[in-house]
C-alpha cells in the first residue's frame, strides 16, 4: 500500500516537474529562402570578376511579421572592416515565374582565397522580437587579374 | 638470563606484598575515589585506565585494619570485572574482558516523575556512554532491556536536571524523580552594569546567543545580526566590505540623523564592523527605557550589550580551529541585455520619442553591421566591433558584456579562526584570532578587503575578595579598491554610455573613452570609468587600526557588597589614501594618447588621517542582600568619558611618478590642508534598584544624571528616571493546578525617559570659521589672497538633550515545562523637544534658522517571539531540535513640529505618519492616441517634457502614456498649496519605513548531524525609485544608461503590449519632477518587502579521531541563499535591501556566499 503511494507521489512529481519546464512553444513562424545563386556560376572565381547574387523566398512566415520594417540585403566577408563598403540592401520582387526573388547589385570580387558572400535579414515581430536569417555561400577567388 | 631475573624479581615481589598490610577504614565511596587513600595506606602505586577501565565507579564499603595487601586487593575490586597484577611496588589494574562478558545483561524497568509526582512523558534513558536507549510513555513508564549491573542510567529531560543512577546487581525496577534545572530557571542576562536571571526580567530585553551568530560566513558582526530580533533593524548601505550600515531599534528614536543604539562590546562602546562572531557569548539587546535608562545619554535609541566569550574555569586548555572557505556571488540577476543591435535600438526608439532625434547618428547601414553581429558574444576576427572610420575614428558595433567587463560574479572568500581557552580556580583566560578576506566585485583592479583581529580576556582571582581582569582587542583591515575615492562611483556613473554596442577596448587594445557617434557629439563611456579602472594608476586604500585595553577590578568589601571600577581606553586610527591619475586614451587607428579632460583625470594624491581616542571609566557599588523571600539588588556609581576625535586632510596636485604615492613627490598646489579636532566629554551618575519577594513580585527603579560638553552651561546635565515591575502568577499556588501546562508566565510593565546628546559637538556655540578665501583672490601684495572670517549662524541659548519616554507593556509566557515560549510586547515611545530648525527668519537676518528643541514624535510598536525547543528518541539517538519566529512592527507620527500651514515639502509636518510617500493616483495607461487627446485633465504638471517636444508631428499625450487622476475634479493636476490640508491631487500613496519585520529559525541535532536555517524579512516597505534608479528605469531615464535588464522590453508599453506595466517608450521621462515617472505615482510604488534565506547551515560532527580531538565537525554554511520580493515582479537586478539603503539603488551588489569548513577542537 506505502509503495503504491509513494510511487503515486512520484509519478505526480515527475509530471509536475515536466509540465513545469515545457515552455509555450513560441508561435513566430519564420519565412524560408533558398540558397544563395551566383550569377555566373563558375567553379572559381578571379580577382575583378563581377557577380550577382539572388536567393529565393519560398515562404512567407506569421502574418504578424511586420513587413514594413523588415530589411534583407546582401554583404560580402571582405566588407566588415571597411567602412566604405556598406549592406546592399534589397526587396523581394515577384518573378517572370511568380517566385519572390531578391538580387544583389553587382559585386566585384577584390579579395583573393575563400570569401564568403552572405544574404542577411533582419524580421521584426511584434514586441520588439527580432529574427536573424544569415545564409552565407563560400566561393573561391583565385589572387589572379583579368 | 632475563627470565631467571623476572622470576626473582617476581619471588621479591611476592614476598614484600605478603609482607605489606593496609589499614583503611572508608565506606559508600566509588572505587575510583578510594585509590588515593589506599595507596597512602599500602605505599602502593595504581596504573590503570581511568576512561576505559570498568567498575571505577562501583561503590564500595573497605574496614582494613593490618589487612594483607593481597585481601584487601580482592575485597576492594569484589563485584567488578577488575583483575590486578602487582609489580615492585606498582599494582597494575586491568579489565577482565572475559569476566566482563560473562555479567549478562538484563531488563530494567521504572517510572520518572517529577517533584509534584506528575510522570513526565518523553524523558530519555539510556545507559551511559552506549546507543542503549528508550523514552517513558505516557504514564512516565519506561523498560530498557541489556543492562547490566554496574552500568549507569541518565534520565534526561528539558528543564530538568539529568539523573543518573548505578544500576544495581539485584534491582529491576526504579522510581525517578526529576528535579527542575534551576539553572535554566536561572539563565543569566547581560544588562547595565550587570546580570540578572531572565525570568526576573521586567524591562523589554531580548537576547541573541551565540550559536546564531558565530559561525556565520558573515565578514562582521552587523550583516550576522540582521534580522536577528524583529525589533532590530539593520540595513546594509551596500554589499562592498567596507560598507556601512543603519541601525535602529523599534524604529527611528528621533528625525536628527546620527541616533542610533549605544552598542557596548564588554562594556565598551564598538561598531558592530570591528567584532568577531566567534567571539561571543552572548548578545542582550535592551529595548525599552527601563532596561536602557542606566546607559543615559548615549541610549536614547536603545542599547546592544556584546558580551565576548570568556575562559572556562577548570578546563585544561582547549584550542579550537574553525576554517572555512567559499565564494560569494551576486543576489540579484545579473542578466542584461549585452547585444549592440538591441542596445542601439532600444536607446534610439527612447531617444526618439522623447526628442524627435536618435541617441545615436547610426544609420540604415550601421544597424545593418550590428545586425550582422547580432547574438555573437565573442569578437569574430572577420566581424570586427570596431571599425576605422575616414578620420581614422573607430565606429562601434559591438556586443559587450559591460556587466561582466566591470564586475566579477564569483569572488572567493576565506575566513580563519581560532581560539585557546582554559584556567582554573585562580586564572581563565581566552585568546582568539581571525583572519579573513575576500575578493571585492569589481572586475578590473579587483577590490580586496582582508581583516585581522584578535581578543585576549584573562581575569584573576587575587585573592577570594578580590578580581581583575583584562580585556584587550585589537582590529585591523585594509581594503584596497581602483578608481576615485568612493568605490559607489564605479557603479554609479560605470554604466552610462557604456552601451553594449561601444567595445570596452580598442583593437589596439586601449580602453575606449570616446565615443563620437551620439546626437549631441560624443558620449565619454562610464564617464571615464572604463578608462581610468583599465589604466589602473588611480588606487585607493582604506585602512583601519582599533585597538581597546580595559581593566577592571572586583572588590568584594563585604558579604554581598563589590565594588567594581573599570577603565577603558580605546584608540582608533583610519587612515585613507586615494591616488588619482591623469588618464590617457586613444579613439582612432594612430593609436596617439589623448588625456582624458575630467575631473576624474587629475594627477594628485591626497591622504586622511583620522585618529579617535576614547577614554572611559566607570565605578559602581553592587549590593545584593537577601532577607528570606526578599532579594535586593542596589547598585549605584560613575561613568565618565572623554572622546577626542582629530583628523589631518592633505591633497596636494602633480606628482613626478605615478608609481609611488608620497608628498616628496608633488609638485603642484595644495589642494587642501585641513584639520579638524572635536572633543566631547561625558559625566554621568547612575543608580538601580532591584527587589523582588519571592521571585513573584519584581521591581526595577533606575536613574541617570548625565552631563554633557554639548550643551552649553546650565542646560548640560539631564536627569533620566526609569522604572518597571514584574509579576510571575506562575509562581502563585494559585496557578499550581495548571503550571504542568503553563509553566511560566510573567506580566511587566515598564515606563522611563532618556536622554539624546547625539547633536553637533558645537551646535550650542557659535563657531568662527577664518579659512575663506574671496573668490575673487583679493590681494594686497599682489600675490597672496586674501583671507576672511565668518561666524556661524548664531545658535539657540537654551539648546538642550531630546528626549525619549517609553512606555512598555509584555509578557513572557512558558508553556508545556517551558518548551514552548512566547514574549509579547507593546510599547509607545514619545520623543520630545527634538533638536530642529527654529522659525523661519527674515531673509534681511542674513542667516539661517538656529536650531532648537521644538518636534515631537511618538511611536507605537509591538512584538511577539515564540519557539518551541524540544528533544526526542528517534531510531535509538537524541533528536534534539528547535523552531522559532518572530515579529515586530511600529508607526512613527510627528506629534509637534513647527509648521504651522504643514507644507509638504518641509519635510515634517504635526499629524504626518513618518516616512510617508506622497504621489499621485494613476489610472492606468492611454489605450489610444485619441484617447489620450480626450483626456480632459491638464496634466502639465507631469508632462513637462512630453507636452515641449512635438514627435513625428504629434505633440502631447499619445497611447501608453501615463494617465493621471484628477482627484480633486479642478481640472488639472495639481500639487494644491502643497500642504497636507490642500494637497490637490496628491495622497499618501505607501510608507519607505519597513512595516512587519519577521524571522524565522529552525534547527536540529541528530545523530552527529546539524542543522540550522534562519529565514527573515520585512511584509511592506515601499519605494519610489528616484530619478537616478537606472537599473530600474533603463533608458526611461537617461537614453544612455547600458544596463538594461534582460527582459525590459517585454514590460514596455506597445501597439502589440497595450497592458504592459511601462508606458510609452520616452527617454528621460523618470528623470526630473517635470516628468510622468518623476513623480512619485502609486503604479510605479514598488514594495521592496522580502523574505530572505539568511543562512542555513549543515554540519557533520566525526565520530573519529576522538583521541585526538573533542570534536571535529564539518559544515557548510551559506548566506543570503536566496530571496523573494514583489520587486522582483518588475525588476530582479536591484536587491530590495539596496533600495532601502538607497533611493537610487545604484551601489555595489549585495552577496550571497557559499562556505564549507571546519571546525576542530582539542
Amino acid at each position: 500500500m506505502m509503495k503504491q503511494f509513494a510511487k503515486c507521489i512520484l509519478l505526480m512529481v515527475i509530471t509536475a516537474l515536466t509540465l513545469a519546464s515545457c515552455e509555450p512553444r513560441s508561435t513566430v513562424v519564420l519565412p524560408t529562402f533558398s540558397n544563395i545563386t551566383i550569377s555566373p556560376q563558375l567553379d572559381s572565381y578571379a580577382i575583378g570578376d563581377t557577380i550577382t547574387c539572388s536567393i529565393e523566398r519560398l515562404t512567407t512566415g506569421s502574418e504578424e511579421l511586420f513587413e514594413d520594417d523588415n530589411q534583407y540585403w546582401f554583404y560580402a566577408s571582405w566588407w566588415f572592416g571597411n567602412h566604405e563598403l556598406t549592406a546592399d540592401f534589397q526587396t523581394f520582387a515577384q518573378n517572370e515565374a511568380g517566385k519572390y526573388v531578391a538580387t544583389s547589385s553587382p559585386i566585384v570580387l577584390t579579395e583573393p582565397g575563400e570569401v564568403k558572400l552572405y544574404f542577411f535579414g533582419k524580421l521584426q515581430y511584434p514586441n520588439w522580437e527580432f529574427y536573424k536569417v544569415e545564409i552565407p555561400i563560400t566561393i573561391t577567388v583565385q589572387d589572379t587579374i583579368k | 638470563m632475563k627470565r631467571i631475573l623476572f622470576i626473582f624479581f617476581s619471588i621479591c615481589c611476592a614476598i614484600t606484598m605478603m609482607a605489606q598490610s593496609v589499614t583503611l577504614n572508608i565506606s559508600e565511596k566509588p572505587i575510583r575515589d578510594v585509590l588515593q587513600p589506599f595507596e597512602q595506606a599500602s605505599g602502593y602505586h595504581f596504573f590503570y585506565n581511568s576512561t576505559s577501565l570498568v567498575g571505577l565507579d562501583h561503590i564500595v564499603s573497605v574496614a582494613f585494619d593490618q589487612t594483607p595487601l593481597e585481601v584487601a586487593l580482592n575485597t576492594l575490586f569484589q563485584g567488578t570485572t577488575i583483575v590486578y597484577t602487582i609489580m615492585d611496588n606498582n599494582v597494575i589494574a586491568l579489565s577482565n574482558k572475559e569476566k566482563e562478558q560473562s555479567v549478562v545483561g538484563k531488563t530494567i524497568d521504572g517510572v520518572v516523575v517529577d517533584a509534584t509526582n506528575f510522570p513526565i512523558i518523553g524523558a530519555t534513558v539510556r545507559v551511559k556512554n552506549t546507543d542503549n536507549g528508550t523514552i517513558t510513555d505516557f504514564d512516565g513508564n519506561f523498560s530498557l532491556s541489556n543492562v547490566k549491573p554496574g552500568q549507569y542510567l541518565q534520565i534526561s529531560y528539558i528543564g530538568y536536571k539529568t539523573y543518573e543512577l548505578r544500576v544495581a546487581a539485584t534491582t529491576t525496577s526504579y522510581n525517578v524523580t526529576l528535579q527542575e534545572d534551576a539553572e535554566q530557571l536561572d539563565e543569566v542576562v547581560v544588562v547595565g552594569y550587570g546580570a540578572q536571571k531572565k525570568v526576573n526580567l521586567t524591562g523589554a530585553v531580548s537576547v541573541v546567543t551565540a550559536e546564531e551568530v558565530a559561525g556565520r560566513p558573515t565578514q562582521n558582526m552587523a550583516t550576522a545580526l540582521q534580522g536577528a530580533d524583529p525589533s532590530l533593524n539593520i540595513t546594509m548601505n551596500a554589499g562592498s566590505p567596507n560598507s556601512d550600515f543603519k541601525i535602529d531599534i523599534r524604529g527611528v528614536a528621533s528625525i536628527n540623523s546620527g541616533v542610533k543604539p549605544l552598542i557596548l562590546v564588554d562594556g565598551v562602546e564598538m561598531d558592530l564592523k570591528r567584532v568577531n562572531n566567534n567571539d561571543v557569548e552572548s548578545i542582550s539587546v535592551l529595548k525599552d527605557a527601563s532596561a536602557s535608562a542606566i546607559y543615559g545619554a548615549k541610549a536614547a535609541a536603545g542599547v546592544i550589550l556584546v558580551t565576548t566569550k570568556k575562559g572556562a574555569e577548570g578546563k585544561a586548555p582547549t584550542v579550537t580551529l574553525d576554517a572555512k572557505a567559499g565564494w560569494k556571488t551576486q543576489t540579484t540577476s545579473t542578466d542584461f541585455i549585452t547585444d549592440g543591435f538591441m542596445s542601439a535600438y532600444i536607446n534610439d526608439l527612447f531617444m526618439h520619442h522623447h526628442a524627435n532625434y536618435n541617441m545615436t547618428t547610426y544609420n540604415e547601414a550601421d544597424y545593418a553591421e550590428l545586425w550582422m553581429r547580432y547574438g555573437q558574444t565573442e569578437e569574430d576576427p572577420e566581424r570586427p566591433w570596431a571599425v576605422a572610420q575616414s578620420d581614422g575614428r573607430y565606429k562601434y558595433y559591438a556586443n559587450c558584456n559591460w556587466y561582466d567587463h566591470y564586475y566579477k560574479k564569483n569572488r572567493p572568500m576565506q575566513d580563519y579562526n581560532i581560539s585557546v581557552t582554559g584556567g582554573n580556580e585562580k586564572v581563565n583566560y581566552y585568546v582568539s584570532g581571525r583572519y579573513y578576506n575576500e575578493d571585492g566585485m569589481i572586475a578590473i583592479n579587483t577590490d580586496k578587503w582582508q581583516n585581522f583581529s584578535t581578543r585576549a580576556k584573562v581575569n584573576i582571582n587575587i585573592r577570594p575578595w578580590l578580581r581583575y581582569g583584562v580585556n584587550f582587542s585589537f582590529f585591523n583591515s585594509k581594503y584596497t579598491y581602483p578608481g576615485t575615492e568612493s568605490v559607489r562611483e564605479v557603479f554609479r556613473v560605470g554604466s552610462l554610455h557604456a552601451l553594449p554596442f561601444v567595445p570596452a577596448n580598442n583593437p589596439d587594445g586601449t580602453p575606449v573613452y570616446m565615443n563620437y557617434f551620439v546626437y549631441n557629439g560624443a558620449g565619454t563611456v562610464g564617464d571615464g570609468m572604463n578608462a581610468l579602472l583599465q589604466y589602473g594608476g588611480h588606487k585607493n586604500a582604506e585602512k583601519n587600526n582599533e585597538m581597546v585595553i580595559q581593566n577592571r577590578l572586583d572588590i568584594d568589601l563585604a558579604k554581598n557588597l563589590t565594588l567594581t571600577a573599570d577603565y577603558s581606553f580605546k584608540w582608533r586610527m583610519k587612515e585613507i589614501s586615494n591616488r588619482s591619475v591623469k588618464v590617457p586614451y586613444t579613439d582612432n587607428v594612430s593609436g596617439d594618447l589623448i588625456l582624458m579632460d575630467s575631473w576624474r583625470s587629475v594627477d594628485y594624491y591626497k591622504q586622511t588621517l583620522a585618529r579617535y581616542n576614547t577614554h572611559n571609566y566607570n565605578i559602581y557599588l553592587t549590593w545584593n542582600p537577601t532577607w528570606g523571600q526578599h532579594h535586593l539588588t542596589m547598585m549605584a556609581g560613575f561613568n565618565g568619558e572623554n572622546y577626542r576625535y582629530h583628523d589631518l586632510v592633505v591633497d596636494r596636485l602633480d606628482l613626478l611618478t605615478e608609481d609611488l604615492s608620497n608628498f616628496n613627490f608633488a609638485t603642484g598646489e595644495l589642494n587642501e590642508l585641513s584639520e579638524k579636532v572635536q572633543e566631547a566629554v561625558t559625566n554621568g551618575v547612575f543608580g538601580r534598584i532591584n527587589y523582588d519577594y519571592a521571585g513573584k513580585y519584581l521591581f526595577e527603579m533606575s536613574v541617570r544624571a548625565d552631563g554633557s560638553s554639548r550643551f552649553s552651561k546650565g542646560h548640560r546635565w539631564g536627569v533620566f528616571p526609569a522604572g518597571s515591575m514584574g509579576w510571575r502568577m506562575s509562581e502563585e499556588s494559585f496557578w499550581e493546578p495548571i503550571s504542568d501546562v503553563w509553566s511560566n508566565s510573567k506580566l511587566r510593565f515598564s515606563a522611563g525617559q532618556l536622554g539624546n546628546q547625539l547633536v553637533g559637538y558645537y551646535d550650542a556655540y557659535q563657531t568662527i570659521s577664518v579659512d575663506n578665501i574671496f573668490e575673487q583672490k583679493i590681494t594686497l601684495d599682489g600675490a597672496t589672497a586674501l583671507q576672511y572670517a565668518t561666524e556661524s549662524a548664531p545658535n539657540s541659548g537654551d539648546l538642550t538633550w531630546e528626549k525619549m519616554t517609553t512606555y512598555d507593556i509584555g509578557v513572557d509566557w512558558g508553556f508545556f515545562r517551558n518548551r514552548l515560549n512566547f514574549t509579547g510586547d507593546f510599547y509607545i515611545r514619545n520623543t520630545t523637544d527634538m533638536l530642529v530648525a527654529g522659525k523661519g527668519l527674515p531673509s534681511i537676518y542674513g542667516a539661517s534658522a538656529p536650531k532648537i528643541n521644538a518636534a515631537d514624535m511618538q511611536t507605537i510598536g509591538w512584538e511577539i517571539a515564540l519557539s518551541w525547543r524540544d528533544n526526542k528518541k528517534l531510531g535509538g539517538h537524541d533528536f534534539e531540535y528547535e523552531v522559532s519566529a518572530g515579529l515586530g512592527d511600529y508607526q512613527s507620527t510627528i506629534t509637534k513640529f513647527d509648521n504651522p500651514t504643514k507644507v509638504i515639502e518641509a519635510g515634517y509636518y504635526e499629524g504626518m505618519r513618518l516616512g510617508e510617500i506622497w504621489g499621485f493616483k494613476t489610472g492606468g495607461l492611454f489605450a489610444s492616441d485619441e484617447a489620450a487627446a480626450a483626456y480632459e485633465v491638464d496634466q502639465s504638471l507631469v508632462y513637462g517634457d512630453i507636452n515641449l517636444v512635438t514627435v513625428d508631428g504629434k505633440t502631447g499625450a499619445r497611447a501608453g502614456d501615463l494617465i493621471y487622476l484628477d482627484l480633486d475634479g479642478d481640472g488639472a493636476i495639481d500639487n494644491g498649496a502643497a500642504t497636507a490640508d490642500d494637497y490637490g491631487d496628491r495622497v499618501v500613496i505607501g510608507n519607505s519605513l519597513p512595516r512587519y519585520s519577521y524571522n524565522f529559525r529552525l534547527g536540529f541535532d541528530y545523530f552527529g548531524f546539524d542543522f540550522s536555517m534562519f529565514w527573515q524579512g520585512v511584509g511592506r516597505r515601499d519605494w519610489y525609485p528616484t530619478n537616478e534608479a537606472t537599473t530600474f528605469w533603463g533608458p526611461y531615464s537617461r537614453p544612455y544608461q547600458g544596463l538594461i535588464p534582460e527582459g525590459f522590453m517585454d514590460l514596455v508599453w506597445s501597439e502589440h503590449n497595450p497592458d504592459a506595466y511601462f508606458p510609452r517608450y520616452r527617454a528621460y521621462e523618470a528623470l526630473g519632477s517635470q516628468n510622468s515617472l518623476g513623480q512619485p505615482n502609486d503604479r510605479y510604488l514598488q514594495n521592496i518587502g522580502y523574505l530572505r534565506f539568511k543562512n542555513l547551515t549543515v554540519g557533520y560532527t566525526l565520530p573519529c579521531w576522538k583521541k585526538v580531538f573533542s570534536e571535529f565537525r564539518i559544515y557548510f554554511s551559506g548566506e543570503n541563499l536566496w530571496y523573494t520580493s514583489p520587486l522582483k515582479k518588475y525588476c530582479n537586478t536591484i536587491d530590495p535591501e539596496s533600495a532601502a539603503a538607497l533611493t537610487q539603488a545604484i551601489t555595489y551588489g549585495f552577496a550571497k556566499s557559499f562556505t564549507f569548513g571546519l571546525t576542530a577542537t582539542f
